[in-house]
């Protein structure tokens, strides 16, 4: 979509005469493989540059500084008081610190260095496109187009590289396996058969092209080829995805049924996962450049206020040698990572007429005012979700405990019947903007946070505290362990009580952390893929309008509440939770009111004092009709009574 | 006993469209209210038709107002200010004490003096203003979605359902005193209810009656 969108690819300056078929892929001309030096690799045999070889045509250092992909958010500083929690610096995982990932990239004098820039280049390498703040630190660590651009790009041997260190091979890696280059003991060795007369390679033989859904699956979701392969959930990322498990994203084609998934009522399910990847979108279809002439798409702040859609578009030419990589996003909180061009992305308005195919629906304006087209056409999430996350407590494996809703067994087993999950219908709050319902996951965290201003524990100074010699700590192991079997299972794993707290926190307090305490947040994810056709969206008007419906259902936040913590709604949430979180023999839930909001749903809100009164008001009438008119009967029998003895 | 034609063909029609109306909508509004409670139609359905009775009932408002204004029969709701305490305080006395005694009403019935003083006040506040209350809720409510602007500067959608919720809670008890005072204050159950299908009721004599 970004690269190869037309054949006027010739007329960009550099270009060379390729042979083109009617594939996508084999639209881009043949390609110069250069090193750093702008040389052939195929005569030097050093590391690919893609700011060489792909800058050749396409202006590689711009497109870098206009892709969030590329910053991470690095440079979206936050201003004074925009931060969510105290330490946070910057928009993105650069500076927004994630529970989910735990790690943090330490600013300048902490004394207790989580992770420098160079370890946080690696922990994110393998999820990270490269270039952007990497680059101060590993100098090869530039912009990795192929990534995105390569039809099947070798992510696992790119991992390999950036987990070596060895930054400068990292584009080179990604083409392993795709028989141009190899790696041997004696290091990357080019395949000379591989090259034409000129040094160059064809792109089609690379699968180079537009980013498809499929690379986009890389790090998001699940996105698995277009084949008749049973589907199953595990990742297609190349390194483990911490928010495949929030917001369910499974975008495929395949019907349900069909998967390899071991879903609940699975024989009913003749839906296709996604209806968008059924109908054969690719992701940049919604989530396209925004200077994308052929998509539509536009950046609000580069668009006069008076109009809806700008004309004046740049030239093909123009675009193919520029592309923004800033994608367009959906709704997003004002401190993440691309917040600052939310709601650039195509809605389902920006294609359907859902005035024309929602006749049946009573109301539909109003409907439409008050909630996405999420809100039913994602009536239920077919996957696991994550629910809770405990970093209070490590598990053997010396992570956080996790707890999950919409599945029944171990996650990632195939036996685990995966129930889904109706998610929860929050009010959004955009500033200027009407807020409507949508669907939600929340996640709640746990964790400690130690010091004055607070920052998170450490992973290493956890692990010191909980674990001795691989095992865990003998002290927590007497305070925690409830059958006194020696060993913590699972259920043992909660701060449930104060002198369990106090275990934990004498432990981390020898390690130098001052006041050790825990916090809780909880973190809205918004489900918008899984989209549904409307055979199986929400059609039942007793769904939202009556006392039991999807908007009053409470929301399990936690099994338990770990220190007795209630957890916060992340500060810059783009939603309200609108209703109380409460402490029920189940654990920790969410109670919504949707009135708080401002929404008054018919057979669903209550006036509870005006049904009160009106009842009494209703009963008193009766009650005084029965009074009045028994006292009329009994006078008047008693009057014949007194006339027939006299 | 005279037997008084106290009520026009209009006006009886115009009084048992009323009827069925504000009954239909009161079921139906409730069944939207709480459809867990009562379920006859189906939510949409009981939506659509309460909106039907709303307009019907609107309609009917309309043309009454226009038939008593036109013919001047619209006098009869208005309390006469002279004596209208000293009357309504009769009234009562009558409902009170004299109602059990077999009293004669206090004040006679005729086709222009067809409502005591207590019934004028009820009346003119029901015509005057829950009507008018509940019709202009009912009919925001049901505009939601074409003036959406409106609605927001009415502060949503909260403010009138309570308002149009409290209207109609109000509208059953008047609803069920009102049959309770027809079926009772005349010389038998039946005598205000077939009076209000013939046009015709027996009222007791007084020298001031007069027939169309």
């Amino acid at each position: 979509m970004i690269i190869l969108t037309t054949l006027l690819m010739s007329a960009l300056p550099g270009a060379s005469a390729g042979s083109q078929t009617a594939t996508t892929a084999s639209v881009h001309p043949n390609i110069l493989l250069q090193d750093a030096h702008g040389q052939a690799v195929a005569l030097t045999a050093e590391p690919i540059s893609l700011a060489k070889s792909c800058g050749a045509c396409h202006d590689t250092a711009w497109i870098a500084e206009h892709s969030y992909h590329t910053s991470l958010g690095a440079d979206r500083p936050y201003a004074a008081g925009e931060a969510p929690r105290p330490w946070d610096t910057a928009a993105g995982p650069f500076g927004r610190w994630d529970p989910l990932t735990y790690r943090r990239l330490s600013g300048p004098g902490e004394s207790r260095v989580d992770a420098t820039l160079a370890q946080w280049a690696q922990i994110l390498g393998a999820r990270h496109v490269g270039g952007g703040p990497v680059t101060q630190v590993a100098p090869g660590a530039e912009m990795n187009c192929l990534v995105c651009h390569l039809r099947t790009p070798n992510l696992k041997a790119r991992a390999r590289s950036i987990d070596d260190a060895a930054w400068a091979w990292q584009a080179t890696a990604t083409l392993e396996g795709g028989g141009v280059v190899s790696h041997t003991s004696d290091g990357w060795q080019y395949n000379e058969a591989a090259f034409l007369p000129d040094h160059s390679v064809s792109a089609a033989a690379l699968g180079l092209g537009s980013a498809r859904s499929e690379n986009c699956g890389a790090c998001h979701g699940v996105v698995p080829e277009r084949t008749k392969i049973a589907l199953t959930l595990s990742s297609t990322s190349a390194a483990p995805d911490p928010h495949k498990l929030t917001r369910g994203l499974v975008y495929s084609g395949q019907s349900m049924h069909r998967s390899g998934v071991n879903l609940q009522g699975k024989t009913k399910l003749t839906r296709s996962w996604d209806m968008h990847a059924e109908r054969l979108l690719q992701c940049s279809d919604c989530h396209g450049a925004l200077n994308d002439p052929m998509h539509g798409a536009q950046d609000r702040a580069e668009r006069p206020a008076h109009l809806r859609f700008d004309a004046r578009s740049i030239s093909l030419q123009d675009y193919l040698r520029r592309p923004q990589h800033d994608f367009a996003t959906g709704h997003a909180a004002p401190g993440v990572l691309g917040a600052k061009f939310a709601d650039t992305m195509k809605r389902c308005e920006d294609c359907h007429d859902a005035g024309q195919t929602h006749e049946w629906l009573p109301y539909k304006q109003r409907h439409f005012q008050a909630m996405l087209c999420e809100s039913c056409h994602v009536p239920k999430v077919h996957a696991p979700l994550l629910k809770t996350v405990d970093w209070t407590v490590l598990t053997p494996q010396r992570g956080p405990r996790n707890s999950y809703r919409g599945v029944t067994g171990p996650l990632g087993e195939v036996q685990s019947l995966v129930q889904g999950l109706e998610p929860a219908l929050l009010p959004t709050a955009r500033p200027g903007q009407p807020n409507k319902l949508a669907p939600h996951n929340l996640v709640t965290a746990f964790y400690w946070v130690a010091g004055d201003p607070p920052l998170p524990v450490r992973l290493t100074d956890l692990q010191a505290a909980w674990f001795r010699d691989g095992d865990y700590a003998p002290k927590l192991v007497q305070a925690l362990d409830e059958d006194k079997d020696g060993r913590l299972s699972e259920p043992e794993l909660m701060l449930d009580t104060m002198p369990k707290l106090g275990a934990v926190q004498a432990a981390l307090s020898a390690l130098g952390l001052d006041q050790p305490r825990v916090i809780g947040e909880i973190q809205p994810y918004g489900l918008h893929h899984q989209v549904a056709g409307r055979n199986f969206a929400v059609r039942d008007c007793a769904s939202c309008h009556q006392d039991n419906s999807r908007l009053l259902r409470p929301t399990s936040l936690s099994e338990y509440i770990p220190a007795g913590v209630t957890p916060q709604l992340v500060k810059d949430a783009p939603v309200t939770l609108s209703g109380s979180v409460v402490v029920g023999p189940e654990g920790l839930s969410l109670r919504p009111t949707p009135e708080v909001s401002g929404l008054y749903v018919l057979g669903q809100s209550r006036f509870e004092l005006i049904d009160s009164l009106g009842w009494i008001a209703v009963a008193l009438v009766l009650f005084g009709s029965l009074l009045h008119g028994g006292a009329r009967i009994f006078m008047t029998r008693h009057a014949h009574a007194s006339k027939e003895q006299s | 006993m005279r037997r008084v034609y106290l009520h026009t063909i209009y006006e009886r029609i115009w009084h048992w469209w009323q009827a069925l109306a504000i009954s239909a909508l009161l079921i139906t509004g409730m069944e939207v209210h709480a459809p867990d409670s009562i379920s006859l139609l189906g939510f949409g359905l009981a939506v659509a038709v309460h909106n039907i009775l709303g307009a019907a009932l609107l309609m009917n408002a309309v043309f009454g107002l226009f038939y008593q204004l036109s013919t001047g029969r619209i006098r009869s709701f208005l309390p006469e200010p002279r004596d209208f305490l000293s009357l309504a305080m009769r009234q009562v006395v009558y409902y009170l004490r004299g109602i059990f005694r077999g009293a004669p009403h206090p004040i006679a019935k005729t086709p222009m003096k067809r409502l005591n003083p207590l019934q004028r006040v009820t009346y003119l506040a029901i015509l005057n203003i829950l009507l008018p209350v509940q019709v202009v809720t009912g009919v925001l409510i049901w505009g939601a979605q074409r003036w959406p602007e409106v609605l927001a500067g009415l502060g949503g959608l909260q403010p009138l359902a309570l308002i149009h919720t409290l209207a109609a809670w109000l509208f059953a008890a008047f609803l069920f005193m009102h049959i309770y005072l027809t079926t009772t204050a005349g010389h038998t159950w039946s005598a205000g209810v077939l009076g209000m299908i013939t046009g015709w009721e027996d009222v007791e004599g007084h020298p001031q009656e007069d027939t169309p």
